[in-house]
């Protein structure tokens, strides 16, 4: 048999999208649950988003401080015996504390959610926040973030939020040590009060839980523990005055750490699905203009990429790389390079058809079963966003043109508009 | 139980197929068996490069990832000391672009100076980015040549200096090729939503003409037993001194990986495991301590490591975790205690079975190892374990004389 090696085979083009059903319901205290059952094995993940993110508190670190402090003791057992519990288990509580909400995730075999649902609610409603547990992770935080100080890419990242959104909002990123000896006992207890509450509280699960888990859910999560409304937060003011350029030396780096960006817009803005799939074409993925020309092209970086942050009033796109000094400005004049070629000149066909498939098949890996479907839901579900945004941006994705990508880079590209900083030599 | 079938090709492929019918996707994982345990002490870091170089182009194909993204393919490779691993995930039904594009750069790569000029560059980048522009990233490059002095893996992946990567010549990188990369050295393993004749049949179809290949007979030397204690001080600007110390331990097919692996967990799976519990919530000397095993082809490493808080000095973080050590090789753990790391191990497992590129990952690792159908076997395995099993292993592996511990003091 010969075969024909030069020629690629035969492909099927994606031309559906489909996502799992999501069964909605809410708890008799309101709380409101989000099901996706799906999946061949006995395991559940179950994401808890509490109105307890760092735009509600009033300190910097509280929120995150607050949401690690949970498992470290209850009214009715010490913080190992937490630990003691779930491990037993073969269960895993994942806690992270985001902009606009706290979360707690609780991954069970499915067989076992009846008892580490129960800790869970323990973990939850009783926390003691016991000095000493509080005085532990606020010294083991403190290291974390001087060791992040010292990565150029986390010097140059965080210069780059503080100069767009300031010093005083969350959004900015504005840590200092003095911040981690102002965090008090009161204040955490007074940030769960008011923050891990049933109102404005979501549950999201994926897996298969068993078919009671509503009554499990009711069982531990379903009374009234608190009338408490969630707290304000507010979004930045913007009144600061933005730097176009800014520069962060630290000597002895072996190589600089570059940011480029542009302040954008939240998921809403009618722009938004096709500046995602024009920074897709920029730098969001192996085959981009910036991964070929400065990486595969030049060599002069090991990586390099850019993507959109959104927050539920504001968003921004940043180009990111680390590059050896000497490189530091050919790499940031190609940079500018490509942003200019794509106002420039129309997108080929081609490629924009390469970068279509690509990010078709992306939807269906990102939507892969039930848990990377939640993965997905969650980032909504944080911006108050319904899942019809998966399916406008299916249909932007499928029918937008080389014009219309060509006219997005023209309005939001202009080469005034850009932000760079760097950080290292 | 995953279910797998398996061919074998007359060019000596081992294929493998497992079908999960829950995903519309499938992926094509085809492992090497070279790493870095193969290089020469002169010319390291060469097959983590060569990984580098498969994305180049290949003989009848000019990009690699253009033809895969058109088909809304995408994909990634990893190299360690043992193996070097690529993977591709894809819509089922464009299946035959995968087995297209992997046996072409198996078939013959386009060895362009080019591309050899520009990837070792990127790699002389990414050597910096990782290992020397890092705080404690350079600590593989001390720690490997302290526990080896004989065998490869006294190098990490990366190479032991950029001078090496730098210095790579055309003609070292097709040598490297034609004695590591062949049929008869590589598994495929397709997982995910796809039917076992056919690929079996695309197998036979693009990978059956690749001829077999005679390969390289490297003589990789065994590493001495070590009888002396080994330390080694060293002073960075970094924010925090950091304690790392490595024992020599058996290879990954030796009757006892199961048990120090165990042995590892009960040190430091999870939050309530012992060294969480002793050194970190209730001595409060560390900020975060960690005890794992290599899992190696070759005897490998059982590491401790820690980082210290503010106050805690070297001297007293290395005697708390001795004293750590000490406990677990003089007093047996209780029952509950070992069905604990085993049932955080079976979870584990579970959960490791949800994702189909996992699983296509794991089986081409097992059939290089032995066979396949010991991915199944797994579990019993570790049931299998006894607390006087780690008792033994511990006693046998934490002596002073079989450790080697690095000392990462900050200047600052």
């Amino acid at each position: 048999m010969s075969i024909n090696r030069n020629t690629a085979p035969e492909f099927k083009n994606i031309t559906s999208f489909d996502l799992l059903p999501i069964e909605t319901f809410e708890l008799n205290n309101g709380i409101k649950v989000h099901l996706m059952q799906a999946g061949s094995q006995e395991v559940a993940k179950l994401d808890f988003l509490f109105p307890a993110g760092s735009v509600h508190a009033s300190k910097p670190l509280l929120a995150s401080i607050t949401n690690k402090a949970l498992t470290e003791g209850t009214k009715n057992m010490p913080g190992a015996e937490v630990s003691e519990k779930i491990d037993f288990f073969g269960a895993f509580i994942g806690q992270q504390a985001s902009f606009h909400h706290a979360v707690v995730t609780l991954v069970s075999l499915s067989h076992f959610l009846p008892q580490t649902l129960e800790i869970l609610e323990d973990v939850i409603k009783n926390p003691v926040f016991d000095q000493k547990e509080i005085d532990t992770l606020i010294s083991n935080r403190k290291q974390e973030y001087l060791i992040e100080s010292d990565k150029v890419k986390t010097i140059a990242t965080r210069a780059f939020t503080q100069n767009l959104y300031g010093k005083n909002h969350p959004y900015g990123n504005f840590v200092t040590l003095n911040d981690f000896e102002n965090i008090t006992q009161d204040d955490v207890i007074d940030f769960h009060q008011n923050g891990y509450i049933p109102q404005g509280t979501h549950i999201i699960i994926s897996g298969q839980p068993g078919r009671n888990i509503k009554e499990l859910l009711n069982k531990h999560f379903g009374q009234q523990w608190s009338d408490k409304a969630p707290l304000s937060n507010p979004g930045p003011d913007n009144k600061e005055e933005i730097k176009h350029q800014i520069f962060i030396e630290k000597a002895d780096a072996v190589q600089s750490a570059i940011k480029i960006g542009i302040p954008l817009f939240d998921k809403q803005h009618p722009d938004f699905h096709g500046m995602q799939i024009l920074n897709t074409i920029l730098g969001g993925f192996f085959g981009s203009r910036l991964m070929t020309n400065i990486r595969e092209e030049k060599g002069l970086t090991y990586s390099i990429s850019s993507f959109i942050m959104t927050y539920k009033h504001a968003g921004f796109l940043v180009i990111g790389s680390d590059v050896k000094a000497e490189n530091r400005d050919i790499a940031v004049n190609e940079i500018f390079n490509e942003l200019r070629l794509l106002r420039d000149e129309k997108i080929p066909e081609q490629e924009l058809e390469m970068v279509r498939n690509f990010l078709l098949g992306d939807m269906v890996r990102n939507f892969d079963g039930p848990f990377a479907t939640s993965d997905n839901y969650r980032g909504l579900i944080d911006l108050d966003i319904t899942p019809d945004y998966f399916h406008e941006f299916f249909q932007v994705l499928s029918t937008i043109t080389a014009d219309d990508l060509q006219c997005l880079a023209q309005k939001y590209f202009k080469e005034e508009d850009f932000i760079s900083v760097i950080a290292g030599q | 139980m995953i279910n797998i079938e398996k061919r074998t090709l007359s060019n000596g492929l081992r294929v493998v197929c497992h079908v999960d019918k829950t995903t519309p996707l499938a992926a094509i994982n085809i492992l090497y068996n070279v790493g870095s345990k193969n290089e020469t002490p002169d010319k390291t870091g060469f097959a983590h490069l060569f990984e580098h170089l498969m994305f180049g182009g290949s003989k009848n194909i000019p990009s690699y990832d253009a033809p895969l993204q058109m088909v809304g393919g995408d994909n990634n490779a990893w190299t360690s000391c043992d193996i070097t691993n690529y993977y591709l995930t894809l819509p089922a039904d464009n299946i035959e672009t995968g087995f297209w594009l992997e046996s072409d750069r198996l078939l013959e790569l386009d060895f362009s100076e080019k591309s050899l000029e520009v990837q070792r560059k990127v790699v002389v980048e990414e050597f910096k980015q990782r290992y020397l522009n890092q705080p404690y990233g350079d600590i593989p490059l001390l720690i490997s040549p302290l526990a080896y002095k004989v065998h490869p893996y006294q190098w990490p992946t990366i190479g032991k200096e950029l001078s090496h990567i730098e210095n790579a010549t055309l003609d070292d990188v097709k040598s490297f090729f034609y004695s590591h990369y062949a049929p008869n050295n590589a598994v495929l393993c397709v997982a995910g939503n796809v039917d076992p004749d056919k690929v079996f049949r695309l197998a036979e179809k693009w990978f059956g003409p690749i001829p077999f290949r005679s390969l390289s007979q490297d003589n990789i030397p065994v590493e001495p037993k070590q009888i002396e204690e080994r330390k080694l001080d060293v002073e960075r600007k970094v924010p925090a001194d950091m304690i790392h110390k490595v024992f020599h331990i058996g290879g990954r097919m030796d009757d006892d990986f199961y048990t120090t692996d165990l042995l590892s967990d009960v040190l430091s799976n999870g939050p309530s495991a012992r060294l969480n519990q002793s050194l970190v919530k209730e001595q409060q000397l560390f900020s975060e301590v960690n005890a794992y095993i290599t899992g190696d082809h070759h005897p490998g490493l059982f590491t401790v490591t820690g980082r210290l808080l503010p106050g805690t000095s070297i001297e007293e973080a290395e005697l708390s975790i001795l004293n750590e050590l000490d406990k677990i090789s003089s007093e047996s753990i209780g029952d509950y205690e070992l069905q604990k790391v085993k049932n955080k191990i079976e979870s584990t497992l579970v959960f490791s079975e949800i994702s189909f590129l996992n699983k296509a990952m794991n089986l081409a690792s097992f059939e290089l190892l032995g066979k396949a159908e010991d991915i199944n076997n797994e579990v019993e395995k570790y049931q299998a374990v006894t607390s006087q099993g780690i008792l033994d292993c511990a006693q046998k592996t934490f002596t002073s004389s079989n450790s080697s511990t690095l000392y990462y003091r900050s200047s600052q």
